[in-house]
């Protein structure tokens, strides 16, 4: 756990890292700010929301969003997705500016250019996996805790006692999305430092990894994660939209930078994990394809008779 | 006609016009004023009775006696008893066969009229229940039925849509038929199945509470005068989008119930009976319609007087809450208490002397929100409500003023559910609002997270629908108006109505049509035809004009900005009249003339402070009245002129306007309306040098144009800014800003750009 606090402390090209990460945000929250703005004065700001369109008014807020919403949801997810790959880039040269086992320094745009060129399919393949096993465990958890509605109905349980289910849905899918989240970001840190290009290896590799280190390898990515994310999410859901908040803004950024110091610290003490010299034996190993395919394509074309042994 | 009325000019050539303007309407006014005197074919109907005379007890005289001893088991929902009804037949011809309602029936399978009917209403699914419940279904069923000591025959009827599967109304055929004059006894007896909860009535079995109602063999309404075409019994079906109708009865009634249980209902206790396991609970009422009860093995049950400061009796409150929510019981009680005191004063008094409220459990969640007279259900009753403030909403305390106030209309004025449902639902919400009214005067604004809601803007969000399916707000049957229109055309349009006469032309009118409207139909059955009567004797002038076309147009009105620009003017291309002589204007000079304003009109000066303005309407032809279309121009003192400097602006707005400051603009507004004969709009021009001028616009032609030629731009129109006009479509059309101004919107936009914000640093952490 040494190496997981002395993640938190700064690196060379730390700064220049969370500068970069936050020209990003800055850039496209810019143009979320315009496109939703956009939106909402195309749909009320000519006056459509009545005369005196009073946005404390709910229904005047619920015409407000309502042309609005479509768009808005599509700007953020849009927004997600891109802000999503400039992090993947932005990983990928923290990794390779923050692994202590190399001896030339390595630049941030220099890592983000080979993040792009080298790292981006293999890490978008392994987020990939990982949305399949977001998929099946929500599935699961969904199908493995239907009865309880049905029960709470029948056996006539208060709201307060009937919220057992959803709270202990929210338990299991954040538990379970927070493994995954881990895992996959486990994946990886293994593909960068390594540089490597076989999921399907890294996998395995990942697994190893985390049965050795579970608590500063595994563990400690998933609470920072669910710890960045379900901290946060108060200060977007609970502050109200309609009123202008100084307090809420102010705390929002403050809550930003807290998110900018976890990102670093998580990548920052992975890169310290794995360069332990006690992992040694970890590094570096095969990255050749397992030839499952070509198995399959030889046994295939044996059956049909037109390799035969 | 109020157009012209304010700052008009006296210039001759205006003044002529607006002569024959107002000369013009003066006959039309009396050629429609004439026309509506002429009674309508939908009004020819048998004369209706008198106002119903009353007893010394405040209640009228019936002619009809339940007698009612039934036994309810909570823990299954079984439901059985014998009716013994005793009605004194009003006909003139002998009666051979009396149609009774099962209501339960309609819960009975999948087929059934009233489920059939309920998805254009409700979204529900019973295959869900079924799979939740094993059994969640109702029936009733008629063991047996005799008049005096003679069996009679029972068949089920589908006079409404020939369902084989609805099994709610049956037809007893009589073994003697009924003498005009004669009393009928009637004994039946009935086995029924309560279903879980569904809609209104229910049993949940596990928690052992019951919503008792719709659940005893009942008698249809006797319609002696024939109003509804012939006279004779008015039954229908039990459908899945409307409720109730039922005559005027005295009720008895002894309920069996395990020991130990608790159970309110319609009326007074008039006592209790243990016996061993059991007891017997023993309500009565006189002149109610329904009979309905409430039993479970524990409730919170709160006893207390209040006087009506509108007259009446003494009502005896009774409070009834879940165990989990004792303390609703005080909120119940003021809600329960103002909603007496506003309906005794402006309407007329509560007749009977009991009101018992009713919290049902989140088990029973769809027994909610229900109305029986001196019974009605609230919100639902969970800890979790109370745990998150949602009283705050209002959301209960609402529930109880709408089921308060149906005691009148339904109650009282006990109208066809079935037939004419916006006559109590839509009465009820326009009261309701006025309780929550006199509620938030005195207790403030409902309110949710900052959030406060107006009813009126509610109800105008809701009746988006109808404008796009047209049909008048008196459309009969309820139960067959088009789908997904039944909210809005029952709830919406009645109150919308009545809160635009309110703002137009004061509550006083509304109060005076609801004291006449309670005064003449006070325990009788009012129908559509009848609020329409109601209207033309009881209103005058443009009130009576407004309401009677609100009730027969299939549409609600909607006005509309159709276009609104403002653009710099320019002397025209061409050889323009100067002070010396002819100049031609050319593309290349244009713009030097235009800065020495050649060819501007001296009116676009405004010498004396005076607004010119010029309005274009087209022609109308109504009944065979034909009138022109006109060009006026006129000129008007403006009706206020603000601080340009009191808006805030941004130092490019303020940049922007200086160097436009020697300008002059070319404004041009089109607006549309319903071109209905008596519903006029106010339209608020403001202009970005203060100038605001509101003109009034008769809105008898489907559209107008107005052209302004001024020193400042238009910077906005609102259509009806003081929004006196509820009964309109939808408010977006209704204003038109022609800068646009996100001022309002930016805390939202910072909201949503957060919320972006945090989706996307978080993102990567996860995948």
């Amino acid at each position: 756990m040494r190496r997981v606090l002395r993640g938190l402390l700064p690196a060379a090209g730390a700064i220049r890292l969370l500068l970069a990460r936050g020209i990003a945000l800055a850039a496209v929250s810019a143009v979320v700010f315009k496109v939703i703005q956009g939106a909402f004065v195309g749909d009320c700001g000519h006056g459509a929301c009545g005369p005196t369109p009073g946005l404390l008014d709910a229904p005047g807020l619920a015409s407000a969003t309502a042309g609005g919403s479509a768009t808005v949801i599509g700007v953020i997810a849009a927004a997600a997705a891109l802000f999503w790959l400039i992090d993947q880039l932005l990983m990928a040269a923290a990794l390779q500016t923050l692994d202590p086992r190399r001896t030339t320094k390595v630049a941030v745009w220099r890592g983000i250019r080979t993040g792009l060129t080298r790292h981006l399919l293999p890490m978008m393949r392994i987020s990939l996996l990982g949305l399949v096993l977001v998929g099946l465990w929500t599935a699961a958890v969904m199908k493995g805790t239907e009865w309880m509605g049905p029960m709470m109905a029948r056996e006539g349980w208060v709201a307060t006692d009937r919220a057992l289910q959803p709270v202990l849905r929210a338990a299991l899918l954040s538990g379970g999305f927070a493994a995954v989240g881990a895992f996959t970001f486990w994946c990886k840190v293994l593909t960068v430092t390594d540089k490597r290009r076989r999921v399907r290896r890294t996998v395995f590799h990942a697994i190893r990894l985390a049965w050795r280190r579970p608590i500063s390898g595994v563990l400690t990515s998933a609470v920072l994660a669910w710890m960045a994310t379900l901290s946060t999410l108060p200060l977007t859901t609970l502050a109200r939209p309609w009123v202008a908040d100084t307090t809420a803004t102010v705390a929002w950024a403050v809550a930003l930078v807290g998110l900018f110091v976890i990102w670093y610290w998580r990548i920052h003490a992975a890169a310290l994990v794995y360069g332990d010299e006690a992992l040694k034996d970890l590094h570096g190993r095969s990255d050749a394809p397992f030839g499952l395919w070509g198995w399959v394509k030889g046994r295939w074309r044996r059956l049909r008779g037109l390799n035969p042994a | 006609m109020a157009i012209g009325l304010r700052g008009y000019s006296s210039s001759p050539v205006v003044t002529t016009k607006l002569f024959g303007f107002l000369l013009l309407i003066t006959l039309l006014s009396t050629a429609l004023a004439f026309a509506l005197a002429v009674p309508d074919e939908a009004l020819e109907e048998a004369e209706a009775p008198g106002p119903t005379p009353l007893m010394e007890d405040g209640l009228p005289a019936t002619d009809l006696r339940y007698d009612i001893e039934a036994s309810v088991e909570p823990s299954t929902g079984e439901l059985s008893g014998t009716v013994t009804v005793e009605w004194t037949y009003p006909g003139t011809d002998p009666l051979t066969e009396v149609p009774i309602h099962l209501y339960l029936n309609g819960f009975s399978n999948m087929d059934s009229t009233w489920v059939a009917g309920s998805s254009a209403l409700r979204d529900f699914d019973l295959e869900e229940k079924a799979e939740t419940f094993g059994d969640p279904w109702g029936h009733s069923e008629l063991i047996a039925v005799r008049q005096g000591s003679e069996t009679c025959e029972t068949r089920f009827v589908q006079p409404d849509d020939g369902n084989p599967h609805d099994r709610s109304l049956a037809m007893v055929t009589l073994a003697e038929p009924l003498a005009p004059g004669a009393t009928l006894k009637l004994t039946m007896e009935f086995d029924a199945q309560l279903p879980v909860p569904i809609a209104r009535t229910g049993c949940h079995r596990v928690r052992q509470y019951c919503h008792v109602g719709q659940w005893f063999p009942k008698l249809s309404v006797f319609d002696a005068e024939g109003r509804s075409g012939e006279q004779g019994f008015v039954a229908h079906q039990f459908h899945g989008p409307t409720e109730f109708f039922a005559p005027f009865a005295d009720y008895r009634v002894s309920i069996d119930i395990p020991a130990g249980f608790d159970l309110v209902a319609t009326g007074r206790r008039e006592g209790v009976k243990e016996d061993g396991e059991r007891q017997q609970v023993v309500y009565a009422q006189r002149a109610v319609h329904d009979f309905a009860f409430v039993v479970a093995p524990e409730l919170v049950i709160d006893e207390s007087t209040h006087q009506p400061t509108g007259g009446g009796p003494e009502v005896l409150l009774t409070m009834v809450t879940q165990p989990e929510t004792p303390l609703h019981v005080q909120g119940m009680r003021d809600a329960t208490a103002l909603s007496l005191d506003v309906l005794s004063t402006d309407v007329g008094p509560y007749a009977w002397d009991a009101m018992t409220v009713v919290e049902p459990p989140l088990a029973a969640a769809q027994t909610a929100g229900m109305e029986y007279q001196t019974l009605v259900t609230g919100m639902v009753a969970d800890p979790a409500a109370d745990l998150l403030s949602l009283d705050a909403t209002g959301l209960t305390t609402i529930v109880i003023f709408h089921e308060v106030a149906h005691n009148w209309f339904q109650g009282m004025l006990a109208s066809d559910e079935v037939s004419d449902a916006h006559l109590d639902e839509g009465m009820t919400s326009y009261w309701e609002g006025r309780i929550r009214q006199v509620w938030e005067e005195r207790h403030g604004k409902f309110h949710y997270l900052g959030l406060t809601s107006d009813p009126v803007h509610a109800r105008r969000g809701s009746s988006r629908r109808p404008q796009s399916v047209p049909q008048s707000q008196l459309t009969r049957p309820s139960w067959l108006l088009a789908r997904r229109t039944h909210g809005s055309q029952i709830y919406a349009r009645i109150p919308m109505l009545f809160s635009t006469v309110a703002r137009k032309y004061g509550t006083d009118e509304v109060d005076t049509f609801f004291q006449a409207w309670y005064a003449r139909w006070r325990f009788g059955h009012p129908r559509s035809e009848d609020l329409l009567q109601m209207v033309r004797d009881e209103t005058a002038g443009p009130v009576r004009r407004f309401m009677v076309q609100a009730l027969l147009e299939p549409e609600i009105p909607d006005y509309a900005i159709e276009k609104a620009s403002s653009t710099p003017w320019q002397t025209p291309l061409g050889r323009v009249m100067g002070e010396e002589g002819p100049v031609v204007v050319t593309a290349e000079n244009q713009e030097a003339h235009t800065d020495d304003l050649l060819g501007l009109a001296p009116s676009a000066l405004e010498p004396d402070g005076k607004v010119a303005v010029e309005v274009r309407y087209p022609g109308s032809v109504d009944d065979g009245d034909i009138a022109s279309g006109q060009v006026e121009r006129q000129l008007w003192t403006p009706t206020e002129i603000r601080d340009p400097e009191e808006t805030d602006e941004s130092d490019e707005e303020q940049a922007d306007e200086e160097e436009d400051g020697d300008k002059y603009w070319v404004s041009a507004v089109r607006v549309s309306g319903p071109a209905w004969e008596h519903l006029p709009i106010t339209i608020r021009f403001e202009f970005d040098d203060g100038v605001v001028l509101d003109l009034e616009w008769d809105a008898r032609t489907p559209w107008r144009t107005y052209r302004f030629l001024r020193p400042a731009k238009l910077a906005s129109v609102h259509l009806d800014p003081e929004l006196t006009l509820i009964l309109e479509g939808p408010v977006g059309n209704n204003a038109e800003l022609l800068t646009p101004d996100d001022e309002p919107l930016r805390p939202m936009v910072w909201w949503f750009t957060r919320v972006a914000q945090w989706a996307m640093v978080n993102v990567g952490m996860w995948l």
